[in-house]
């Protein structure tokens, strides 16, 4: 308040300074004889512009420019205040343009960028491994992780961690008890809890003794504690049984400790327990530990103070070096990098691809909101011309104007920036929230952070020069006479402007048309995959999924419960069912195949189906020569194999197949032939968009299949209860746990990735849509009332109302043409690129690109109806009044 | 007939001028003009933004008085440090004067 006090002062005492200045000159030129009025006005004339020389007194006070700066923000706020429908239009624009990419960016930057969210969590680095050259490795998990002696190596001679510590994963831990369930746990070094700073609810966190002295014992997750045992604290001290491992509980982690992968485990438990809680369930080596160039650890370290990521990357470069030696040919690279949620450097890049790729595609969201903002701006600018006009001759420089009309933008652009970002929060709540309900999802942290508000200002500034700049040099490079004059049609400029406001509307159109036609695509693909589920009553057929791996079953205990199973599941009326390795549309399995006489391994690979004899009556699969495989001959395990026709035609082109022999899977022996006995149809068993290429069905030998669903073909939907499924299991083992769903579930699932590209894209191009609309709709707005002259004298000279309309509309239809071919050729070049995704739907579908096409040209032409109604309302008489 | 001035010589100027005593920006441009015989002229366009400058800058103060005609008058008089400044400005000019016309009579 003192300082506005002081400028109002400051300013009127310049006043009277130069008022003072020309009394004085007005004085001496009467005293020469002048006439007082004709002294005042020389005095004024040789004194030069009042308003500038005070403009440029004021600059030598030094902080003008914040002077000017508040000024313009007075101004600016005024002038938005006066058109609040404008400010309204544009800020809203830019919030939705905005808060999409901050959305995003809030997302990639929580799972790429941010470190755990722990007491110096910018300090806990992973260490993982790439090799180049000649080297073999084995791996659980992915062969960027460590091994044993390799941590033990890099533990032991850096110079750069406080602590280094490892954990190692292990999902569907069968948890003994009633209800029995799969947990899953995670196997950590003695170092780990300590490094993480982790604290505990009751009872103590594993120690290093306990690796050493290798304690059977484990610690609960907090969600864990409270959802299983209800948080009760006498749980320490008791014993759980998982995988048939007996452990003893010593204590349960706090409830803000969330370990170190994207979702918190049930359990942790001591590394040194991996043989034992692992057996029969991992492949070999049965001991992780002592085995050589085995990729299994993933690793936390704690940077000493001071010490940079780089320093520790160069000081384990060196020990990876010495280890190599060990190793001729190979090549280590070790790379260190913060701890986040995106795992080893693998999945990292593909997130990193993503991520921009979907940053970009968001990016063009907002580039069709500037686009209507500048629109709206250059509108605006025309009616402000006036304006303008009078501050340029009244001595504002063009800069000066200029930097006005960009603070104005910059106020839009802030205040956009701001609801943007409430709006991205409010929709990332929302969103996370829905998807929460269906799916189980990893953790994410949607607070604001420092990223977030750096690129949600970056985004602003940057959208405030892409649709400020251009307007605000085009207002102010007027002519100034013709403007001062109600010259308001600029006849030589017109042309330029309408092509600039129609290039934006075409680019408008070309983004949304392009997001449009993906969505369209992908919905297509969608339909027709639910479609055909529908039209093969999918969700009749029930999927029983068990393994029995974690309960380390005999073989003849394997073969005994399989066969105790399916009489429970052949006892319901009216049903079939049949056993198999994996159900359809979840994975299949491929090998390579050689066939009988030749020495040469197919060089393509081929799918093939373990299953009962009975899969083929379930399935509805006939056979179109040769017979398929009896229960008889699937109990002995003979080697005979039933091929589809696509295999027959790929195989023995031309020629009989039966009869014929080959050999798959890694056991390339003779002696492991199977021979074809049958052909059967191709079917859709791999993906539901899809024929199935060349596969081949051998007899499931149930002693073998540990881990294997029965199908269960029944007469309507629901015939078929989990809770029965689940009675009949344990009847036959308490501990055993299946899960059941239906074909049509794994149909669905697999279309999910699917179903959320084309919501992101629907939701995506219906912003761009919706901001499209309103471009157009105040461009044409605009043009009617810039040509309310020329409307009127073509009514005035007889023309008729449809056909004034049809002009408007055809002058602006021609930018939205432009832009509907543009986004045509750029959404069909995307999905051609992405076709994989689409579903069997071709990338150039037609019913797709009508559709769209035919959509956006309806709204497009609706949005431009509206206002080219109002060309016709205009008067003739009123019109030309003007003049 | 009138001469251009040297760039950043104004200030000097102004400065020389309030020697003779605490004076208004009509009063200075003025003193300039008769001082050179006509032959300066200075705009008011550059004279106030540098009155403002150098108060600012603490080489000249001000001070609001009644004017000759009785009139509220901006008086602007030279501070210790402007009479500093006035002086190393005028042995520095003296020199630039004296080695030019040295080049001019050589050359």
């Amino acid at each position: 308040m003192w300082s506005f006090w002081k400028r109002k002062q400051r300013e009127r005492n310049l006043d009277d300074e130069i008022a003072h200045d020309l009394a004085l000159d007005a004085d001496e030129r009467t005293r020469e004889g002048a006439p007082l009025e004709e002294a005042v006005r020389e005095s004024r004339r040789d004194f030069g512009n009042v308003a500038l020389i005070k403009e440029e007194t004021r600059g030598a006070w030094g902080w003008v420019w914040l002077e000017v700066f508040f000024q313009d923000i007075r101004y600016g706020a005024r002038t938005l205040r006066k058109s609040p429908g404008f400010a309204a239009t544009a800020i809203g624009a830019l919030a939705l343009g905005i808060g999409v990419n901050s959305a995003s960016f809030t997302v990639f930057d929580q799972i790429a960028f941010r470190p755990l969210p722990i007491p110096d969590g910018d300090r806990i680095v992973a260490v993982s491994e790439s090799f180049r050259g000649r080297f073999s490795r084995k791996m659980h998990g992915n062969i960027h992780l460590l091994s044993s002696s390799e941590l033990a190596y890099y533990a032991e001679h850096n110079q750069v961690f406080l602590h280094m510590a490892a954990f190692a994963p292990v999902k569907g831990l069968a948890l003994a008890g009633t209800p029995p369930e799969t947990v899953a746990g995670d196997l950590v070094s003695g170092e780990y809890f300590r490094l993480l700073s982790g604290r505990v609810a009751v009872g103590r966190t594993l120690l290093p003794e306990d690796s050493t002295a290798g304690n059977a014992v484990a610690v609960l997750s907090y969600p864990f504690w409270q959802r299983r045992f209800g948080g009760d604290p006498a749980i320490v001290g008791t014993v759980l049984r998982l995988n048939q491992t007996p452990l003893t509980v010593v204590g349960v982690m706090s409830a803000d400790f969330l370990g170190t992968g994207a979702k918190t485990p049930d359990v942790w438990l001591p590394l040194g327990m991996q043989p034992e809680v692992m057996a029969g369930v991992a492949p070999e080596p049965r001991d992780f530990r002592s085995a050589e160039q085995f990729a299994w650890l993933n690793t936390v370290a704690k940077l000493k103070p001071g010490v940079s990521v780089w320093q520790a990357q160069a000081d384990l470069a060196v020990l990876s070096a010495q280890m190599d030696k060990n190793f001729p040919g190979r090549i280590t690279e070790v790379s260190v990098a913060t701890v986040t949620l995106s795992g080893n450097p693998e999945a990292r890049t593909i997130l990193l691809v993503a991520g921009v790729l979907m940053l970009l595609v968001v990016a063009l969201v907002l580039l069709v909101a500037c686009a209507n903002v500048a629109n709206l701006l250059l509108a605006r600018a025309a009616a402000r011309q006036r304006e303008i006009a009078v501050r340029l001759s009244i001595g504002a420089s063009r800069g000066r104007v200029i930097r006005q009309l960009l603070t104005e933008s910059a106020m839009i652009a802030f205040v956009g920036g701001g609801l943007g970002l409430l709006l991205a929060r409010w929709s990332l709540q929302i969103g996370y929230s829905a998807l929460a309900a269906n799916t189980t999802m990893p953790r994410v942290d949607l607070s604001l952070d420092s990223n977030v508000l750096l690129y949600t200002a970056l985004l602003a500034a940057a959208a405030c020069q892409v649709f400020g700049l251009l307007p605000a040099l085009q207002t102010t490079s007027l002519d100034l006479s013709s403007a001062l004059k109600d010259e308001s049609a600029l006849l030589g400029r017109r042309v330029s402007k309408a092509r600039l406001r129609g290039a934006l509307v075409a680019v408008e159109v070309t983004v949304s048309m392009a997001l449009l036609l993906s969505t369209g695509l992908l919905v297509r693909g969608i339909v027709s995959v639910q479609a055909l589920s529908d039209k093969l009553h999918l969700d009749t057929y029930v999927v029983t999924t068990l393994d029995l791996r974690a309960h380390k079953y005999s073989a003849a205990r394997t073969a005994a419960f399989q066969d105790g199973l399916r009489q429970h599941f052949d006892r319901v009326p009216g049903t079939s069912s049949s056993t198999t390795v994996l159900p359809p549309f979840a994975g299949v399995m491929v090998t390579a195949a050689r066939l009988e006489g030749q020495t040469e391994i197919q060089p393509n690979s081929v799918n093939f189906w373990v299953v009962s004899a009975d899969y083929f009556n379930t399935m509805n699969i006939q056979p179109t020569r040769g017979r398929t495989f009896t229960s008889a001959e699937a109990g002995r395990g003979d080697p005979v194999t039933v091929i589809s026709e696509a295999m027959a035609r790929r195989f023995w082109p031309g020629q009989d197949p039966l009869g014929r022999r080959f050999v798959f899977g890694p056991n390339n022996s003779a002696a492991a032939m199977v021979q074809v006995i049958g052909v059967v149809k191709d079917t859709r068993s791999i993906h539901m968009w899809e024929e199935d290429g060349p596969l081949f069905y051998v007899p499931l030998v149930q002693k073998n299949a540990a881990s294997f669903s029965v199908i269960t073909k029944g007469p309507k939907p629901g015939f078929l209860p989990a809770s029965t499924v689940q009675q009949m299991v344990r009847s036959l083992d308490p501990a055993v746990l299946a899960s059941t769903n239906t074909l049509a579930d794994n149909v669905e699932h697999e279309a999910l990735p699917v179903k959320v590209s084309a919501t992101v894209a629907a939701v995506l191009g219906a912003l761009a849509l919706l901001l499209a609309l309103v471009g157009i709709y105040c461009v044409v707005t605009y043009s009617v009332s810039q040509r309310t002259r020329e409307i009127g004298i073509r009514m005035a000279l007889g023309a008729r109302r449809s056909s004034v309309i049809g002009l408007m509309l055809a002058d602006h239809m021609r930018p939205v043409l432009v832009g509907m071919t543009a986004g045509t050729v750029l959404g069909a070049v995307v999905s051609a690129a992405a076709s994989k995704a689409l579903m069997g739907i071709s990338p150039l579908d037609p019913v797709a690109f009508l559709e769209v096409a035919a959509f956006l040209a309806a709204v497009a032409l609706v949005a431009s109806y509206l206002p080219a109604r109002r060309a016709t309302r205009v008067d003739p008489l009123a019109a030309l009044r003007y003049e | 007939m009138h001469v251009e001035l040297l760039q950043g010589t104004l200030d000097m100027l102004i400065l020389r001028t309030l020697q003779w005593g605490p004076q208004h920006g009509h009063g200075i441009g003025q003193a300039i003009r008769h001082s050179s015989a006509d032959l300066l002229k200075i705009e008011r366009g550059s004279l106030y933004p540098a009155l403002h400058r150098l108060e600012r800058q603490g080489l000249i103060a001000s001070e609001w008085k009644a004017s000759e005609m009785n009139r509220r008058a901006k008086y602007y008089r030279l501070t210790a440090e402007g009479r500093k400044h006035l002086v190393a400005e005028q042995s520095k000019w003296k020199l630039l004067v004296r080695t030019i016309a040295r080049v001019m009579r050589l050359a």
